[in-house]
């Protein structure tokens, strides 16, 4: 997919390639976990900065998809840990959430596996939702609407969208959890 | 568990709210867990719509290039050089000279040959500050090489190929001089701005403050610069004019502006492609003698720099891309 030796040699055309590939998932990632997007934009530029300035060290078997999301990872980390000391002693409640979000991302696992198949898995859990929790789920993954307008079109309350879109997840959370803590899946969900 | 919480996971409640719920959660270790599963569920759900703009992402890796290239010149060794860059908002400003004499050189190889003498280079696009042991800083803009060392009298000799700002704290027991092949400019405890690019077809010495003296390549004193003053030597004629000038306009690129004193478009258009590493190329190849005298930020893209170009000087350009994805300028 990628030329590394190209990289190696300090391509700068190819490793754009790997930029382009990978920035929004390792933004994404940042983003869902710091709540912050300054800080997400720094952690990935970090990132890919680290990886060019080590280009040298890449072997023609690197899997770049890996190394980038667990250099990205391991920033996040990093950042929420220290984020939650200065917050807890600055007596700021907002540490809790760091906390969780620390300890959440660490469950991730340190591999991004790409396996098609997963793709598949998790398709068919979805279609197993009863229809009105597939229906809300869908139009908050796929078409981004927020609660509330869920639940104006569906001339619905809000709380029953969240009823729906909560048993939607529990449910897909039991049915996916031998892949929840193996791996994070790129580009599978797309 | 509450099932409306979901939003607190998802970040679609306040602060606040979800200050209050996590606070709630830690004191359930088995919620406390399975909250965090739920979490990485919506975060592997959610990878889908995970789309930034296209000119989202250019910017940043843009960004990117910018902070690297920056960092990349902090490999050397007692001197520490530090890169700094630049970005955004355009001003525009005229200048002139006004001729004061005139001196005739003959052609002549350079006399000094360095010993040990470290090597420091501005890459395209990127400011590059050389700081020397007793305080003095070099700036070398874009695309410029500079190799410091001592020659047989023991000067402190700075070949230079391309742009510099030297700000110099006077020593007694220090010379210094650089060397720019076809002449060479002693300091006697200055600053001052040398601009001698190999296809640049003047080289400029611009006084700060202090004393300059420029010699030919055998030593002679052609003249001694006093402050707010230009000498603008003629590569091909080999002529030295000295001029007055606005300090404002010579020392502008150190504060991250381009700036042009009665330059060609080809001149121009020269330094833009150092600075941004594009091929800009005339369909009307009699517009490449025009003038201008402008005074430009550098600002992170070539883009709003034609942009500011195009308003300033009524040039209308388009950017292509080559089959390499290199982008190309042409100016109509």
């Amino acid at each position: 997919m990628f030329d590394i030796e190209l990289i190696q040699k300090g391509n700068r055309k190819e490793f754009e390639k790997v930029y382009l590939e990978f920035f929004d998932v390792l933004y994404h990632l940042c983003l869902q976990y710091l709540q912050n997007e300054k800080v997400a934009e720094e952690l990935v530029q970090d990132a890919f900065m680290k990886l060019w300035i080590k280009r040298a060290d890449l072997k023609a078997e690197t899997n770049l998809r890996n190394l980038l999301y667990t250099m990205t990872k391991h920033r996040c980390l990093n950042y929420l840990r220290d984020e939650q000391t200065a917050l807890q002693h600055a007596g700021n409640l907002r540490h809790i959430e760091m906390q969780f979000n620390y300890e959440a991302l660490n469950r991730l696992g340190n591999e991004m596996i790409e396996f098609k198949e997963l793709q598949d898995i998790i398709q068919q859990a979805i279609d197993k939702l009863p229809p009105e929790q597939r229906e809300v789920f869908m139009m908050s993954r796929d078409e981004e609407l927020k609660y509330r307008e869920i639940a104006e079109r569906l001339d619905i309350s809000v709380k029953t969208v969240e009823a729906r879109m909560s048993k939607a997840l529990n449910y897909l959370r039991v049915e996916l959890k031998d892949y929840l803590h193996i791996a994070v899946v790129l580009s599978v969900l797309q | 568990m509450h099932e409306e919480d979901f939003r607190h996971i998802t970040n679609n409640s306040t602060q606040e709210e979800r200050n209050r719920f996590f606070k709630e959660l830690q004191e359930d270790s088995v919620e406390w867990t399975r909250w965090q599963h739920l979490k990485n569920l919506n975060f592997l759900m959610s990878l889908g719509k995970a789309k930034t703009s296209d000119s989202f992402k250019q910017e940043r890796l843009n960004d990117f290039w910018q902070k690297t290239d920056a960092a990349k010149s902090t490999r050397i060794k007692s001197i520490i050089p530090m890169v700094m860059r630049y970005a955004a908002i355009v001003v525009i400003a005229v200048m002139s000279g006004v001729f004061m004499n005139k001196y005739f050189l003959t052609q002549e190889s350079s006399h000094n040959n360095l010993v040990s003498a470290l090597s420091f280079e501005a890459d395209h696009g990127s400011i590059a500050t050389v700081k020397l042991n007793d305080g003095s800083v070099i700036w070398l803009n874009s695309d410029s090489k500079l190799s410091i060392g001592e020659n047989e009298d023991g000067t402190t000799v700075a070949k230079l190929d391309g742009e510099a700002l030297f700000e110099l704290v006077p020593n007694e027991d220090r010379k210094f001089e650089v060397d720019v092949k076809d002449l060479r400019i002693r300091d006697i405890g200055t600053s001052f701005n040398v601009r001698a690019y190999a296809k640049d077809r003047i080289i400029q010495t611009a006084l700060i403050d202090g004393v300059v003296d420029i010699l030919q390549q055998n030593g002679t004193r052609l003249v001694s610069l006093n402050p707010g003053e230009i000498a603008n030597f003629n590569k091909k004629a080999r002529t030295l004019d000295v001029a007055k000038i606005d300090l404002e306009m010579v020392t502008g690129w150190k504060d991250g502006k381009f700036v042009f004193i009665g330059k060609t478009l080809d001149e121009i258009t020269v330094e833009l492609e150092n600075w941004y590493n594009v091929d800009i190329e005339f369909e009307n190849s009699k517009m490449k003698k025009e003038v201008y005298s402008c005074n430009i930020r550098r600002t992170s893209t070539v883009k709003s720099v034609m942009e500011m170009l195009k308003y300033s000087t009524g040039i209308e350009y388009e950017i292509m891309e080559d089959t390499t994805g290199k982008e190309k300028i042409m100016i109509k």
